[in-house]
């Protein structure tokens, strides 16, 4: 602020943004009116804050790279599948695995807002929900992967799926190689947040682990 | 429906150019800023409430004349701010006191207290919906 030369008014929490101060405002009559309660409210954040978010979701990939059964049921019904560890709910009822081979890589985003597999996810990337990606993952997937760092063999075919509302996916990447004599937990590990996007792979295993 | 016909959305980014690079975050970073959550936590808290869905939710924000112009949770806010001002569930001079000044709207029961959207299989989710609205 400084430098400049403000004129309006400063009341009390002049100290806050217009937008902190709206939040407020809008919270405190949502409970004056009995429409919500503040501790639902934190029970809420804390949720997506601290216990859902991509490590369920590696969880479920590594799960998969480790036993075929899972990955075949996975790739059937995600859904089911991934309910069976634990992960289900809000933005992720219809879940749909996509497997990325040699021959085919899948990304996904969502061209009109934000959908998301919260559930195995968590909540979505900031770029994931900006316009940059929204616009050029459907026009220019090679070079947003670029972008990431990721640079495809010239005989991989890149698909994209464009989310809706009530389908979310989850890309199940390739097992790096080198993984074969790693446990679950170990694999999890190697699993990244956007490797299940598709706009990233997984991380190689450490040397002294092959 | 005349409505739906008529329904603008600033929304439908997919294929344009010009919007610039793509900036990555650590997996780990959620918000931007302390309003954010309370924004996120209050949708759902209202969501849950059954008086809207989440396609209503989305023609909200989709629709705002701004849309281009804010950030994701400002277009949550104000998309929230819209369906509750249809709902009469809030006032505008309730939001600039900062405090109720009008009675209350009964909300319907809550069976499901935080969930947004879809906690049972699609077709009866959908049934559901439909009678509610």
């Amino acid at each position: 602020m400084h430098g400049h030369d403000h004129h309006h008014e400063h009341d009390d929490h002049s100290e806050l943004s217009p937008m902190e101060l709206r939040v407020r405002a809008l919270e405190t009559v949502l409970g004056e009116k009995g429409y919500i309660e503040p501790a639902a409210l934190d029970a809420l954040i804390d949720t997506y804050q601290t216990r859902v978010g991509p490590r369920n979701g590696a969880r479920v990939v590594a799960r998969a790279w480790a036993d075929p059964a899972f990955k075949a049921w996975l790739l059937r019904d995600a859904s089911a599948a991934i309910a069976s560890l634990g992960y289900q709910g809000r933005q992720g009822e219809h879940m749909v695995a996509l497997e990325n081979t040699q021959q085919q890589h899948h990304m996904v985003v969502c061209t009109l807002c934000s959908c998301y597999p919260w559930p195995v996810l968590g909540l979505p990337p900031t770029w994931y929900k900006s316009a940059p990606y929204r616009s050029r993952a459907v026009r220019d997937p090679r070079g947003v992967l670029a972008e990431f760092g990721v640079a495809l063999p010239d005989g991989t075919a890149i698909r994209v799926w464009d989310s809706t509302a009530e389908v979310r996916y989850l890309v199940l990447p390739m097992r790096p190689d080198g993984a074969e004599s790693l446990n679950e937990e170990q694999l999890a590990d190697l699993v990244t947040r956007d490797s299940m996007i598709g706009t990233g792979l997984p991380l190689t295993p450490p040397a002294r682990a092959r | 429906m005349n409505q739906a016909l008529t329904h603008v959305t600033h929304a439908d980014l997919g294929g344009q150019t010009g919007f610039g690079p793509i900036v990555n975050e650590p997996e780990d970073e959620r918000f931007h800023a302390d309003w954010e959550p309370r924004v996120l936590a209050m949708t759902l808290a209202m969501g849950a409430t059954g008086l809207w869905n989440i396609d209503m939710s989305r023609a909200a924000r989709e629709s705002l004349p701004a849309y281009a112009h804010l950030t994701y949770y400002e277009i949550w806010f104000e998309g929230l701010l819209k369906l509750m001002a249809a709902h009469a569930l809030v006032a505008d001079d309730e939001l600039k006191a900062g405090h109720s000044l009008h009675a209350s709207r009964p909300l319907p029961p809550r069976t499901l207290p935080l969930r947004s959207c879809c906690p049972v299989p699609r077709h009866r989710c959908r049934a559901g919906r439909r009678s509610s609205s």
